[in-house]
């Protein structure tokens, strides 16, 4: 069973009923957005992009920096304020574990949520234990919406077994969502 | 920062911060509220996130001196995804306002310092709402 929620206007959710699983996928202003639940922690989350892009040229070459740009939340309360870091990656970094290692390093040691910036993609991981129970987090990306596929298949990576099952029922409606806000952009 | 006594902020996750801030009637002393004087509070939500946020808050107040004027929640507000400029994103922002007011004749003995503590749900567009563990809160010096 599954939730569905398209608003007609590039917003498509699929949530597990009364379950923290979901997969989002939003393309606006020539942008995409795809989220979806996972259980992998941060390093694996970032390590699924690395390994992506290692193969994925269009990925690649819209992730193509030598440095990121990162903020960053903690769990502690008291210091609501978000950390700002700059990492610098070695050329060729993708498909070398130095992203995932290098991000995660310098990440407070309690992170909640992580924004990456990196080229013209941003990718961002949160805790959610604390709202919607233990091991419950999301992962997702936004970049170019002609990357949305490539997108997907980094969900794919990271997703839980729900979010599997359903990004494979749901590809191709997906694919026709991407593809019609092309079309109607032009 | 040193936060002055009459506000406060917090965050949410989602790299999301809800600060409040009460502007009183008494100039120069914005933390004080009269009998009979309303004062406003500020609301700003900060979306640092890559999704779109609606932030939703509403009030409790104590001791029953000081009560909200109106509704106790604002209309809720839609911030946009972070903008991402040159290298790296920037938060955007929304903005909601209420207003407070001191109840004469309440049994208190003035001064008195009185609290509001908002109650702030925030939701991603798959719609699972989350909300800080500490609400932010504003302290008020109820004045006679």
């Amino acid at each position: 069973m599954a939730e569905v929620r398209d608003d007609g206007m590039g917003q498509f959710t699929v949530k597990q009923p009364g379950g923290p699983s979901f997969l989002h996928v939003g393309i606006a202003d020539g942008d995409a957005t795809v989220s979806c639940s996972t259980q992998m922690p941060l390093r694996s989350c970032l390590g699924a992009v690395s390994a992506v892009a290692s193969w994925d040229r269009a990925l690649s070459k819209n992730m193509g920096a030598g440095e990121v740009h990162a903020i960053a939340q903690g769990h502690d309360i008291s210091n609501p304020e978000p950390q700002r870091y700059t990492i610098s990656l070695a050329r060729g970094w993708p498909g070398t574990e130095e992203f995932a290692d290098k991000i995660t390093k310098s990440a407070p040691e309690d992170v909640a949520v992580i924004r990456v910036d990196i080229g013209n993609s941003s990718w961002q991981w949160d805790d959610l234990s604390f709202s919607q129970g233990p091991g419950v987090m999301s992962f997702g990306g936004l970049a170019d919406q002609s990357l949305v596929t490539d997108l997907i298949e980094v969900m794919f990576q990271v997703g839980d077994e729900w979010v599997h099952k359903h990004l494979k029922e749901f590809y191709p409606r997906i694919e026709a969502l991407a593809r019609g806000i092309e079309t109607n952009d032009q | 920062m040193t936060n002055s006594p009459c506000e406060d902020k917090q965050a949410a996750g989602h790299l999301v911060w809800h600060k409040v801030k009460f502007h009183g009637p008494v100039a120069g002393r914005k933390c004080d509220l009269p009998e009979n004087q309303s004062g406003t509070v500020d609301h700003e939500f900060i979306n640092g996130s890559i999704y779109q946020q609606t932030f939703a808050t509403s009030v409790s107040t104590q001791p029953t001196a000081l009560r909200v004027a109106g509704p106790a929640s604002p209309p809720p507000v839609v911030v946009t995804k972070a903008f991402k400029g040159w290298l790296r994103s920037q938060p955007t922002t929304g903005i909601a306002a209420q207003a407070l007011e001191h109840v004469p004749a309440t049994g208190v003995v003035l001064p008195l310092t009185a609290t509001a503590e908002f109650t702030t749900t925030v939701t991603p567009p798959w719609n699972t709402p989350s909300s800080p563990s500490t609400p932010p809160t504003v302290s008020i010096t109820l004045t006679a």
